[in-house]
């Protein structure tokens, strides 16, 4: 009888703390959930590398500690992942999309295949800008933006192609502030062409401050002009937009640079719940304030900056509402594809 | 000599070609000029083989390639039928694939190989089958998270 | 230096650097033997964990796991003709011949062994080459480049057939290559080419996927279609032992050697790599035969096209470093994640690493050759256990070929039309096979056709006609016209061999 007794009272208690959890306190938002991080890149690239970073240090800082999980869904420079977070993922909350950041200027540009609006994502925000610099051989005798008009002969640009700073950043300012750039593209990566001004067949690259800064640091080439976005380190280089005096011509070059801004796009699937949006953008904020995280992001050559989904949507949105003429004037020097 | 369909497969080649130079008309000299290298000596070489292999010229060092031969011992007949079959396997693989998502289809494929073409037994047809599955999951799933997509009965119905 | 050679050793040889290297060894080895997922994919993602690392560790880790995978990606290669890394190509072609012959054993042994010389060669090369790395790196500008991948692709197709219509057939496949690598962007432009308006064809054909159906699917459909095991025609189910491929090895020496050193260069060079590395060690191979039936004996299973590649693969490694290591450039996509595990320990690649970090870059040396001695060691203990996978009949092995060709299709990039890539691909290569077109200058044509593209428009676009009077360019056309007019010569004095029975 005793037995009996004892059993049911565990039964009885048991019952209870299974009843008794739903009526607890409300569960945290991300208990025992998994979120995934669908980058639009394969492993190896700086996209990836963010995703993974933030994939092991986000989780700290979200309700319920969920675990999160990178997967990479490459091709057609992100387009692919991007329209499957817009169309076909959940929007429950749990699936984040990392992609291109030009993607919003391939949007302006009408590029083909592009089935989403960046506007509609619900936007997490950026952890990090990006910052474009034109660099040239150290041996060279130019240092201004000023002295790179009268280069003569023209000072050799290497490139990789269209769609990417190390190409739009110094066509614009060829084109709209007169450096005398000569660009020769079609190199397969920026460390390809940094082999290039190193065995002399180029004089310079533009492209990232952080993939270029080694080669600052160990003397080879030396910034000359920055984009709009920009770090302590190189504010006070003249910036491209200075160098050009008529509007429409600063206007161009803002709209190619707004995407640096928003450097490393975080977005989730459009009609995602409010809730989990701002618990995104406070995570976020944290993380970017952790220390830890900072020495990593440091040692990876990242340069961490939180901006804000709504601001970056704001940016967005002023991208995307840039006026007919400027976008016909932007797509001669900018394609998408 | 018996014509073979040799001469067909060096005709697509010839035809994919063309295709390749016609495709090339609007474009620009930077995006048009690879490909147009590169195809009109494909189309002159395919045309020339598809020639050869029509007059039934075939020497005999032409046999002789740096790459392996089927295997001679099945008769024709048999082996014809063998070939279009596994053929079939694999495709219908890949239609249970986008059917019902790798994680279903593998089971699947893997017991009706086995017990379907293979003759196996049903222990070693289910097991062996249930063993494809836990490595999948296990390694693919669980490990890499890999994103496997689920299968196409499955998203229509949603 | 010297002192500092040795110093290295003794670091790379503590505990615990010894101990990542062998979770290094694990990792990397399974890596190999599944296709699809590359040494590349893997080296990301375990980059994170070696921000708590010291150097010497740290690359113990990552350099240990990537010496490895090329390694053990023969293995597939060899057993089930499936490539195991997009590296390990070529070794099917002689290396599954030798399988069905009931040689696997003899392959294994003779692959990893050749693995093994050619990683102490190029890590030798590495070691070596540090006094005269910069000049050995920056003589090779696009131009010459360029004129390498013409090289490749002219030296394959010559000797992949025999007499003019071999050769027709030969070049025929080159320039098929070739084109099916103008699918997708234009470098230039940024035009689509080719792309059947679909974004999966944007940045081009998915090289995993197209070599998988290329050369697996065939042999899976000649194993369904004899309704055997994969060594059916092997003397009374008697294999081979590994201790003969081992002898190969050491009998080709110099042959190994050769190829070791032609890795190793290919290596140095960005962007070309461990995809024609393979091939241009295969065809060197090839040529070393003397009589035009030894040389009839390759792709049927001719040791040697086994020896080839196996050690240009790993001896590539060491070359690529050399880049990586003296100019922060990396010359594969591997390396290029690599380049990332020196910043987070906190390294910047560049000629400190030459004078300041010299001891790590010794390290790194050691960890390679470590590494591939353990990993043969370990090997050659089970080798001819795997072996025997080839008793195994077809009918219960074919459904697990099939898994392992999709999935290794699939998780290169995740998509599944991958798998019909794979498909396609799979049914032209059987065609190929079936009408003795050879496969190899397609393959090598479509590595190479981006790079072509690439460096002859940047040669043009930097030099004008100049780049012509280069003096490497002028000595890589001679020697094209070389290798083209030494092959119609040789085929001009063939006796009419009696020819193998026509396919029908």
């Amino acid at each position: 009888m005793r037995v009996w007794a004892a059993s049911s009272i565990i039964v009885a208690l048991v019952l209870v703390a299974f009843l008794a959890v739903p009526g607890r306190s409300q569960q945290p938002l991300f208990a025992g959930k998994t979120v995934t991080i669908i980058v639009g890149y394969n492993p190896g690239g700086g996209y990836d590398l963010v995703a993974r970073l933030v994939a092991r240090y986000l989780p700290k800082y979200l309700p319920g500690n969920p675990t999160i999980v990178v997967q990479n869904m490459p091709g057609a420079n992100s387009v692919i992942a991007a329209n499957h977070v817009y169309a076909v993922a959940k929007p429950d909350g749990l699936t984040l999309g990392a992609f291109n950041r030009n993607l919003v200027l391939g949007q302006l540009v009408k590029a083909p295949g592009i089935r989403f609006d960046m506007a509609k994502f619900a936007w997490i925000g950026s952890p990090a800008s990006e910052t474009t610099v034109l660099t040239i051989r150290n041996d060279l005798p130019y240092r201004t933006p000023a002295d790179l008009t009268r280069a003569d002969p023209a000072v050799i640009v290497g490139a990789t192609g269209p769609g990417a700073s190390t190409y739009d950043f110094p066509l614009l300012l060829k084109a709209l502030a007169k450096l005398n750039l000569r660009i020769i593209s079609g190199y397969p990566s920026s460390a390809d062409i940094m082999l290039a001004v190193e065995r002399k067949e180029v004089d310079g690259r533009a492209g990232s401050y952080s993939s270029t800064k080694p080669f600052i640091d160990r003397g080879l080439v030396r910034p000359v002009v920055r984009g709009r976005a920009s770090v302590p380190d190189i504010a006070q280089l003249p910036m491209d937009e200075d160098l050009v005096s008529d509007v429409r011509s600063k206007v161009v070059m803002r709209l190619r640079s707004a995407p640096e801004i928003i450097g490393r796009p975080y977005v989730a699937p459009p009609g995602t719940p409010e809730e989990y949006v701002r618990v995104y953008w406070d995570a976020f904020t944290k993380m970017v304030g952790d220390r830890e995280f900072l020495a990593e992001a440091d040692k990876a050559g990242l340069e961490m900056n939180f901006t804000r989904g709504d601001q970056a949507a704001q940016i967005t949105r002023d991208v995307l509402g840039a006026s007919p003429d400027i976008v016909k004037v932007f797509s001669q020097f900018f394609s998408f594809n | 000599m018996r014509r073979s369909p040799e001469f067909l497969l060096a005709l697509a080649v010839a035809l994919l070609a063309a295709w390749a130079l016609i495709e090339t008309r609007s474009w620009s000299i930077q995006t048009a000029l690879y490909p147009r290298v590169v195809a009109a000596p494909l189309l002159v070489l395919a045309l020339m083989e598809t020639f050869l292999s029509l007059k039934g010229e075939a020497p005999a060092e032409a046999a002789q390639t740096m790459d392996f031969t089927l295997s001679t011992s099945i008769t024709p007949g048999l082996a014809q039928r063998r070939t279009v079959s596994a053929f079939a396997w694999l495709v219908g693989f890949l239609a249970i694939v986008v059917l019902l998502g790798f994680s279903r289809a593998i089971p699947v494929f893997v017991f009706a190989y086995l017990k379907g073409q293979g003759k196996e037994s049903w222990t070693v047809s289910i097991v062996l089958a249930a063993l494809a599955w836990l490595v999948f999951s296990l390694l693919f799933v669980r490990l890499l998270h890999l994103p496997f997509a689920e299968g196409l009965l499955w998203t229509l119905r949603k | 230096m010297l002192q500092t050679f040795f110093q290295a050793l003794l670091e790379v040889l503590k505990w615990n650097a010894l101990s990542f290297m062998l979770i290094g060894i694990v990792v990397g080895f399974w890596v190999g033997l599944l296709p699809g997922i590359g040494g590349a994919t893997t080296l990301a993602l375990m980059l994170p964990f070696v921000y708590r690392m010291a150097p010497v560790q740290a690359f113990a880790f990552l350099l240990g796991m990537h010496s490895v995978v090329a390694t053990t990606g023969e293995i597939t290669s060899i057993l089930f003709g499936i490539p195991g890394e997009a590296t390990t190509v070529a070794t099917i072609l002689d290396g599954h011949a030798m399988a069905k012959k009931g040689q696997a054993g003899r392959a294994l042994g003779a692959s990893l062994t050749s693995s093994l010389i050619g990683a102490i060669v190029g890590a030798a090369a590495l070691a070596l080459a540090i006094p005269v790395v910069r000049p050995l790196v920056l003589t090779f500008g696009s131009p010459e480049f360029f004129m390498l991948s013409i090289v490749g692709i002219a030296f394959i197709a010559s000797l992949s057939g025999r007499g003019p219509r071999g050769m027709i057939r030969g070049f025929l496949a080159g320039c098929l290559g070739l084109l099916l690598a103008a699918v997708g962007q234009d470098p230039q432009m940024g035009i689509q080419r080719y792309t059947l308006s679909s974004l999966y064809l944007w940045n081009g054909l998915n090289l995993v996927p197209v070599l998988v159906g290329f050369f697996a699917i065939p042999e899976i459909i000649d194993l369904a279609v004899r309704g055997t095991a994969i060594a059916a025609d092997a003397p009374m189910g008697r294999l081979s032992q590994v201790r003969e491929g081992v002898f190969d090895a050491l009998r080709h020496i110099w042959l190994t050697i050769r190829c070791s050193l032609i890795g190793t260069y290919i290596g140095i060079i960005p962007g070309v790599g461990g995809g024609v590395a393979q091939w241009i060690a295969y065809a060197h191979a090839v040529q070393s035969a003397k009589t035009p039936a030894e040389r009839d004996g390759f792709g049927k299973g001719d040791v040697r096209g086994v020896l080839g590649p196996g050690a240009a693969v790993n001896s590539k490694e060491g070359g690529a470093l050399i880049p990586t290591i003296a100019f922060g450039v990396p010359g594969s996509t591997a390396m290029a994640i690599l380049l990332g595990g020196f910043f987070v320990v906190g390294l910047v690649p560049g000629p400190d690493m030459l004078t300041k970090h010299l001891d790590v870059t010794m390290s790194m040396v050691w960890t390679i050759v470590l590494a591939n001695i353990i990993t043969v060691v370990v090997s050659v203990v089970f080798l001819n256990r795997l072996a025997r996978l080839t008793n195994i009949r077809g009918g219960l092995l074919i459904p697990f070929l099939a898994l392992l060709t999709f999935l290794g299709a699939y998780t290169s990039s995740n998509s599944l039309n991958d798998i019909v890539v794979t498909l396609i691909f799979g049914w032209f290569g059987y065609l190929m096979v079936r009408y003795r077109w050879p496969r190899a200058p397609l393959v090598l044509g479509l590595v190479l056709g981006d790079v072509a593209e690439r460096y002859l428009w940047i040669s043009v676009a930097r030099y004008g006609s100049a780049w012509l009077t280069r003096p490497i360019v002028v000595i890589l056309i001679l020697l094209i016209v070389g290798v083209i007019g030494s092959s119609i010569r040789q085929q001009r004095m063939l006796p009419k061999v009696p020819g193998v029975a026509r396919a029908t």
